[in-house]
């Protein structure tokens, strides 16, 4: 796992690229524990704020939260294209595109299609899942999560190695009301009485 | 939930990379909103 952050994120597509061929080359040469039949996820992270969208979102982009997932989603189809057209068509990495609202740590997922093509309006918002989650059992918690994802995927569900992850995205969901409250919990020793 | 390498291993992907933007406020995304922490190669 690596993370690189890039104003904008405006990634290096080339350096990319190029890392995307080292892991390669370790993968087929059996440098990487598993990882015959393991693909390389490329994950870009923007961002926004939803109670000041003209001022406190990406300054990279002049606040405009289009203008910022349109250029990361950019980029993450540029590093597809960029390894298809060197390697050929079906060795893209896959792509994952999640939006960050910066007031309240919530995630915007987008969801990839069956072909691992992002439409930015296919997305699902782990706050309201959590919000709507709020004191359901584990079980029907998970079956709603299941469902918000069927509905955002429509007739073209994301690949079966993509669908994991975004129960787990929502793992983040208690991190909404902590920013939300953020009165402390714990009393500091010498508070207590 | 924790988001480790064993857990991306079994959902099909060998390598994760993520680009994030730059600005401060998403320094916490890693440890505190995925919850997961970067690791050597």
């Amino acid at each position: 796992m690596s993370v690189k952050a890039y104003a904008g994120v405006m990634f290096d597509v080339e350096a990319d690229v190029a890392d995307w061929t080292h892991r390669e080359l370790d993968r087929l040469t059996g440098g990487i524990p598993g990882g015959e039949t393991g693909n390389y996820l490329k994950v870009a992270v923007y961002h926004y704020s939803t109670s000041n969208p003209d001022h406190q979102g990406c300054a990279a982009h002049g606040s405009n939260d289009a203008k910022a997932l349109d250029s990361a989603l950019g980029r993450l189809n540029e590093l597809r294209a960029a390894v298809e057209n060197t390697f050929g068509q079906g060795a893209a990495p896959e792509i994952l595109l999640i939006g960050m609202d910066t007031d309240v740590d919530a995630l915007r997922i987008h969801v990839p299609d069956a072909d691992g093509e992002i439409n930015p309006a296919r997305n699902v918002c782990n706050a309201s899942l959590y919000r709507e989650t709020l004191g359901m059992p584990p079980e029907t918690a998970r079956r709603h999560i299941d469902a918000a994802l069927a509905r955002a995927e429509g007739i073209s569900p994301c690949s079966p190695g993509m669908r994991p992850p975004h129960p787990c995205l929502a793992g983040g969901e208690s991190v909404a009301d902590r920013v939300r409250d953020p009165a402390p919990r714990w009393t500091l020793r010498g508070d207590r009485p | 939930m924790t988001l480790d390498e064993a857990f991306f291993q079994s959902c099909g992907y060998h390598t994760v990379d993520i680009s994030p933007c730059a600005d401060g406020r998403l320094q916490g995304l890693l440890p505190f909103v995925l919850r997961l922490a970067p690791t050597m190669r």
